[in-house]
């Protein structure tokens, strides 16, 4: 008899998700989690000063798929997870230029916002909405719970939704040339244009239908009510353990123990050896495949497929404790996101291990999240905390990202001070920053790569690795390197794919 | 359940590649390369990640 009948490898969303379904299901379920957090990349830490800053996710875009999972578990989503709406969505600034546009929840207040200095581009944002917000929400609503094992799935999905196809035209086209088509003022442009980072690309790389996600945060998006993001992990990690589930923590796995192809349990760094009758990995897939299992259980063809897996942009993330409301008006702002400029930035800058240039000066790229302006508990009285998620490569060209980190965090001021921010230098009294480096060695994710895979038309779907491994029985796979991608929404669903799979395979 | 030998499937992916750089090819302007390049050289690897 195997100690478990599963072992899910990781304590991020897509690990809880599979186990909180397993053990719903009746089966005897482990988690192993090699950090003394919960939440992987959705997580918050708290400093000695009392600053709690979310690690990496700063908020949910969709919560369709918190509220399916917790659905399966006849549990109430809103005890367990408790969400605000955030409003307005994001605020776009450049002092530069005294340019300076929030855009709210409503479609139609939105596209006011826009008429106040671009009638066109209001007129066309509504056009845009209609076109398009029907059928990502169809997508979303469809792709994301289905599995996508093969051909066949795809099919089938097909054939149960016919609407499907008349999304698949904005998998070969661009972010650019959709967005191109509605709107001309240059602000439009640029307040649209960071969506395609969400997929890790610039905008005349990254598949058209990262244009069309932003209109699901018209739907609303969502923070926690209290405790940061990880109070959603927190809360699938609760239901889970209510249900009967075991949660050990510290407990890094370093192998998936195969047997003529099939997988048996899992073995710790302490030499500690799990079985199970079902293993799930959620972490990484490259590195599950290439590190812990190995290529002597797999066959030539997958190993080639294995190997060619591209990791995702890394996404560096600034801590910054501040002893004053800081002057944002939204939980998010934007800062340096012309689409003309992250187009270079890819090919100039990125590619070659460098960070962007502007005026013969670096800039840092990304976006400011004021998590405190939802939860004020976040803080000490009176403080705040800002946290900035930029774009950086993983390697930087003649230098090292410890050695350079302070010099980064000093840079991303600079630029925040330039564009959003005047006084923030005055009024920072913490600051800290977890490199692609730190976020690797904490996270034990490779690359820190934000996605965990690349997201383009040769990683989707059938094309990424499949939430039940083709070449090892009984090993399945959760997580953002898994169908259907990355962002906590997309993870959720795809946790809930694995999970019936695990569930259905096991009758 | 329908059951395909590794063969088909490889054939059948490799269709589907081949698909999709003919319609790439047919709708992208000369001026959006940087896409379909990124597309193509990933293409050769396509029909191995379906095994994944
Ligand atoms: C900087 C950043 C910002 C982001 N912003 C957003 C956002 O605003 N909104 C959004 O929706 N999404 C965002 N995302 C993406 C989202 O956070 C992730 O897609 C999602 O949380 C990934 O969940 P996961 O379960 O796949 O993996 P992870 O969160 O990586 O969890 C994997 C877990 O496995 C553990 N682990 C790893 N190896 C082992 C091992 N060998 N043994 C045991 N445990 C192991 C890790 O410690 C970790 O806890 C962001 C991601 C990053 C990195």
């Amino acid at each position: 008899m195997p100690d478990y009948d599963v072992v899910v490898i990781g304590g991020g969303i897509g690990g809880l998700t599979t186990a909180a379904l397993c053990q719903k299901a009746g089966m005897k379920t482990l988690v192993v989690e090699q950090a003394d957090r919960i939440g992987g990349c959705c997580s918050t830490f708290v400093t000695p000063e009392g600053f709690h800053f979310d690690v990496g996710a700063s908020v949910v875009e969709v919560t369709r798929s918190l509220e399916e999972l917790f659905k399966r578990l006849g549990l109430s989503r809103e005890d367990y997870v408790p969400l605000v709406p955030v409003d307005p969505i994001y605020d776009y600034c450049d002092n530069t230029r005294g340019v300076r546009f929030a855009y709210p929840t409503s479609v139609e207040e939105t596209a006011k916002v826009i008429a106040e200095f671009s009638p066109e581009d209001a007129r066309a944002f509504l056009k845009f909405a209609e076109d398009y917000a029907p059928k990502i929400r169809e997508l979303v609503d469809n792709f994301f719970y289905a599995p996508s094992l093969g051909f066949l799935d795809t099919l089938r999905l097909i054939v149960k939704y016919p609407g499907m196809l008349t999304v698949l035209p904005m998998f070969v086209t661009t972010h650019q040339k959709i967005v191109a088509r509605y709107f001309k003022h240059q602000d439009v442009l640029a307040s649209m244009a960071f969506q395609s980072f969400y997929a890790g690309l610039p905008p005349d790389m990254c598949a058209g239908l990262y244009a069309v996600v932003g209109l699901l945060e018209h739907d609303g998006i969502y923070y926690p009510k209290k405790g940061g993001m990880i109070t959603i992990p927190a809360g699938i990690k609760q239901a889970f353990e209510d249900l009967g589930g075991e949660t050990r923590m510290g407990a890094r796995a370093v192998r998936v123990m195969v047997e003529n192809r099939r997988a048996v349990g899992v073995e710790l760094w302490d030499g500690t050896e799990i079985t199970a009758g079902n293993v799930v990995g959620a972490i990484n897939a490259k590195k599950l495949y290439m590190d812990m299992i190995g290529r002597e259980h797999i066959p030539w063809h997958v190993w080639r497929g294995v190997e060619s897996l591209v990791l995702s942009m890394p996404c560096p993330m600034i801590y910054l404790g501040v002893d004053y409301e800081p002057p944002l008006r939204a939980h998010h702002t934007l800062t340096l996101t012309d689409p003309r400029a992250m187009n270079d930035y890819w090919s100039n800058y990125y590619l070659k291990g460098k960070l962007y240039e502007k005026d013969g000066r670096i800039e840092v790229m990304g976006l400011v999240s004021w998590a405190s302006r939802v939860d004020p508990t976040l803080a000490p009285p009176g403080k705040h905390v800002l946290t900035h998620m930029g774009l950086a490569p993983y390697n930087l060209a003649g230098n090292d990202w410890d050695r350079f980190k302070e010099r980064y965090i000093d840079l991303a001021i600079e630029t925040i001070e330039r564009y959003i921010i005047p006084d923030l230098a005055d009024h920072v009294v913490y600051r800290d920053m977890a490199t692609p480096k730190d976020l690797e060695r904490m996270l034990l994710h490779p690359g820190g790569a934000v996605y965990g895979i690349q997201t383009d038309l040769s990683h989707m779907a059938v094309f990424r690795p499949a939430n039940r491994s083709k070449c090892i029985r009984n090993l399945y796979l959760a997580g953002a390197s898994t169908h259907p991608g990355g962002g906590v929404p997309a993870v959720v669903a795809g946790g809930i794919i694995t999970g019936e799979l695990v569930v259905k395979d096991n009758g | 359940m329908i059951r395909l030998k590794a063969r088909t499937k490889i054939m059948a992916a490799l269709g589907v590649a081949v698909g999709i750089a003919a319609w790439l090819a047919a709708t992208t302007e000369p001026s959006d390369w940087r896409y379909p390049k990124l597309l193509l050289t990933q293409l050769p690897k396509m029909p191995f990640r379906y095994f994944v």
